[in-house]
């Protein structure tokens, strides 16, 4: 079973956004316009996760990520004071050592995962789509079967973060 | 080529997360670059439950991610307190500012 050529499309354009997205988040001179730069990555990878039979992970993307995590950091921009400049000083030899080990391990990476799918650029099996008609109870399924006891540390440490935060936040007298 | 595509822009996602980690002086910025990092992990998560044959059940790469979704957002929560303790107690987001412990 193939892909056909619209949805390859729509997989690239997904990519490309996200792509883009990462790199003004990472090189936008404005804190602010970093964050929408974000915005625009967590949505397009939640598309992506759509496009792959994860509606469920894409759903959580959009609520808790685009929901939760980009307000929380709007108020915490909000919050704290401006800086003028937010980049490194002029240490631009710093700044490019920084992009060029990021780059040769970025590289590093494409290699080792070229090595793992074995074929580069050409059509790779493409599983045909898996369909569940009970996605979610799977899902929960697994939570409390197989994953019980993650599961249960997940939600102390939750809890264990919750009331850190708290504390390391709170107004001291 | 999906599998190729998706690998590499997950890849690319994670080289940027760490170049925003690295090169931000602002500590919010830094925040952002690791959830940059985080989310393109996920990414790879799903994309290996979907594409690999040796996994029995995909959706166990997606409840892997999951987990990690969840204490990314934790991650966030405590990060961010900690950066508003920084800032009262420097009075700048500056990560060079937190300087104390410097010998």
């Amino acid at each position: 079973m193939g892909v056909s050529s619209g949805q390859t499309a729509a997989f690239l354009v997904l990519s490309l956004l996200a792509i883009s997205g990462a790199f003004y988040t990472a090189f936008a001179n404005k804190l602010f316009h970093s964050v929408l730069a974000l915005l625009l990555t967590l949505g397009s990878i939640a598309g992506l996760y759509f496009m792959m039979g994860a509606e469920f992970l894409g759903v959580l993307q959009i609520l808790l990520y685009m929901g939760g995590v980009v307000v929380l950091f709007v108020f915490g921009i909000m919050l704290t004071p401006a800086r003028d400049e937010d980049r490194l000083p002029p240490m631009v030899k710093w700044h490019m050592v920084a992009i060029i080990g990021v780059g040769l391990l970025t590289t590093f990476l494409v290699f080792i995962f070229y090595y793992y799918t074995g074929q580069f650029w050409h059509e790779i099996r493409i599983t045909p789509r898996i369909t569940y008609d009970k996605m979610f109870q799977d899902i929960s399924a697994l939570l409390t079967d197989k994953f019980l006891v993650p599961f249960e540390v997940l939600s102390v440490a939750i809890l264990v973060a919750l009331i850190g935060a708290l504390y390391v936040a709170r107004k001291r007298e | 080529m999906v599998l190729s595509v998706l690998l590499i822009v997950s890849t690319l996602i994670f080289g940027l997360g760490i170049l925003a980690v690295v090169t931000r002086r602002n500590a919010i910025g830094m925040l952002l670059g690791i959830e940059l990092m985080l989310n393109s992990v996920n990414l790879n998560l799903v994309i290996f439950g979907r594409f690999s044959e040796r996994i029995a059940d995909p959706l166990e790469g997606q409840v892997y991610a999951l987990f990690i979704m969840a204490l990314a957002v934790a991650e966030a929560a405590v990060g961010l307190a900690l950066i508003l303790a920084l800032v009262r107690k420097f009075g700048s987001v500056d990560a060079d500012a937190a300087g104390t412990l410097k010998g």
